[in-house]
């Protein structure tokens, strides 16, 4: 199960009403990712 | 046999491969360990007792027929419970995500599994991996092998006193702040984080993506340098990991002329334990003694890379919560509850600001080791608490009290704690050796020339000790009453 299927899930069972699209989508995606460079690599 | 589940991987992979231990007989020794210590140390949150057994039963046919799947075949290992296991909730040591059944496995565990791995259980941490301790509400405290009073350190509490008492060979942890070194100073095994990017996430729940990284917790850095050959490498589904996400072993090192290590005493060496320094300062003796050149550095925005680790940490961990907190908060722990709330609090241009900051701390601490090949500094600076003696509003700064951690993890350079020794009252402590983003392979070969040299991991846990000692006792006892059968 994916965990925004558990969240829907557990809200259900909570009586409460159904989170929106948007939300789902935050809860995968990454807020914020950056890369390191091996020493001597371009930052390009 | 006793002694069997705290060799090194290379040591029972060949056992096995060349037939002379057979992988159901070392998962039953497992186990049984398991079953003897985990109800005291809660080291583990779920056993995969029948799943472990059949997979062993799987190793033992293939390598009767020849075909060995690769470095870890038949090897026992722990997963810490943020890691998905096909088969087994992950629940992040919570209780929000205790019913949570992920359908696949995580990257890092599909490569271990590929490499003959097999996993006898989620290991227990702090929840959410949100704390230093890994005194968990709701899957129980993780105790101290060494001292069953004190924590074990966190948050991959779990995995450490799995790998410390031989309840599997080897573990996966994660580290956003420490979490994997951290407890493996406190229990006396080797923890590696390794570069930001160098090893993939997906499949793992996460506490701060900037910082988040999964690695290997050993008893041996040999034993980490294998784990990383297996799960180190570029995957499309962890936009961090890059072309050069790889890692390939160096021959030993068998001294450390050329090495040069940086040690910046400012920041690191601040507040700790005189004995734990006495630990550092002969650390650096031994290694001066291999060969290896010592220099004296500093390293610049050390206070603002702190409030800036602090700032992109909490934020990121709220922003991933906000949507369960929002109407779950009574499933949160207290301290896990205050961390997330302090997070809520953090506006967008501190977190902005907390980045810029990040990038030039890391390209100043580069600049810095551009004559040095590794930096040097204590892992724990401070000695394990008692279990219970932090308020939940304490525990937020908990690994900022323990431990000269999370400014590398602000870093993305790896970091490697292994052992510095043993306090007066037998407890372990640990250093940390750091290098350049990347440069796993000097890193822990030089840890690995270290540890030969002192050889701490042939120390045992009190309660195996004493174990030892009652098998010891039992078996003279057996022994005494077969010869008086023979004198019959």
């Amino acid at each position: 199960m994916k965990l925004e299927e558990y969240l829907a899930q557990l809200r259900k069972k909570a009586g409460l009403p159904d989170i929106d699209e948007q939300q789902n989508i935050m809860l995968i995606e990454p807020a914020f990712v950056f890369q390191l460079k091996k020493e001597g690599e371009s930052g390009d | 046999m006793t002694d069997l589940l705290f060799r090194d991987i290379t040591t029972i992979h060949q056992a096995i491969t060349s037939k002379k231990l057979s992988p159901v007989e070392l998962i039953e020794l497992t186990q049984r360990r398991i079953e003897e210590q985990n109800p005291t140390l809660r080291a583990f949150i779920c056993v995969q007792n029948e799943g472990s057994m059949k997979a062993a039963k799987q190793a033992e046919n293939e390598i009767m027929k020849g075909e060995v799947r690769g470095k870890l075949h038949g090897i026992p290992l722990a997963i810490k419970d943020v890691i998905h296991v096909k088969g087994t909730p992950t629940t992040g040591g919570s209780r929000l995500l205790r019913d949570w059944w992920p359908d696949e496995d995580a990257t890092v565990v599909s490569k271990l599994k590929a490499a003959g791995a097999i996993i006898v259980g989620k290991a227990n941490l702090h929840e959410f991996a949100m704390g230093a301790t890994s005194e968990n509400p709701h899957f129980g405290t993780v105790r101290n092998p060494w001292d069953h009073t004190k924590i074990s350190g966190g948050s991959s509490g779990g995995s450490a006193v799995a790998v410390a008492t031989g309840m599997s060979v080897a573990a996966l942890g994660t580290d956003t702040a420490g979490s994997i070194r951290l407890p493996a100073a406190l229990t006396g095994t080797v923890g590696l984080k390794p570069t930001y990017g160098l090893v993939s996430r997906h499949g793992s729940l996460p506490f701060s993506w900037s910082f988040d990284h999964i690695g290997p917790m050993t008893r041996t850095v040999r034993d980490a340098a294998l784990m990383l050959e297996v799960i180190a490498g570029y995957d499309p589904l962890d936009a961090a990991t890059t072309s050069h996400s790889s890692f390939q072993k160096s021959e030993p090192l068998f001294d450390l002329s050329g090495v040069t290590i940086g040690i910046c005493r400012s920041y690191f060496f601040e507040n700790i334990e005189p004995e734990l320094n006495e630990m550092l300062e002969e650390a650096m003796s031994c290694l001066e003694k291999l060969g290896a050149r010592l220099v004296f550095i500093e390293l610049p925005f050390l206070d603002e890379a702190g409030w800036a680790q602090k700032i992109i940490g909490q934020s990121e961990g709220y922003s991933f919560h906000e949507p369960f907190l929002r109407d779950f908060k009574d499933l949160y722990g207290p301290d896990v509850l205050y961390r997330l709330n302090f997070g809520s609090n953090v506006t967008a241009s501190e977190y902005l600001k907390a980045q810029r900051i990040r990038h030039q701390f890391i390209q100043s601490t580069l600049a810095e080791m551009k004559e040095v090949d590794l930096l040097l500094s204590p892992m724990n600076h401070s000695y394990a608490f008692e279990i219970g003696s932090v308020s939940p509003e304490q525990s937020i700064s908990n690994m900022f009290r323990l431990a000269k951690a999370p400014l590398i993890s602000l870093l993305g350079f790896p970091a490697l704690a292994l052992q510095s020794g043993f306090t007066h009252d037998g407890m372990p402590a640990g250093m940390q050796l750091i290098a350049k983003p990347f440069e796993e392979a000097r890193l822990l070969a030089v840890g690995e020339c270290y540890e030969r040299e002192t050889n701490w991991a042939a120390r045992l846990p009190l309660c195996l000790e004493k174990k030892k000692v009652k098998d010891e006792k039992n078996a003279n006892t057996r022994n005494d009453s077969t010869l008086e059968n023979k004198t019959d």
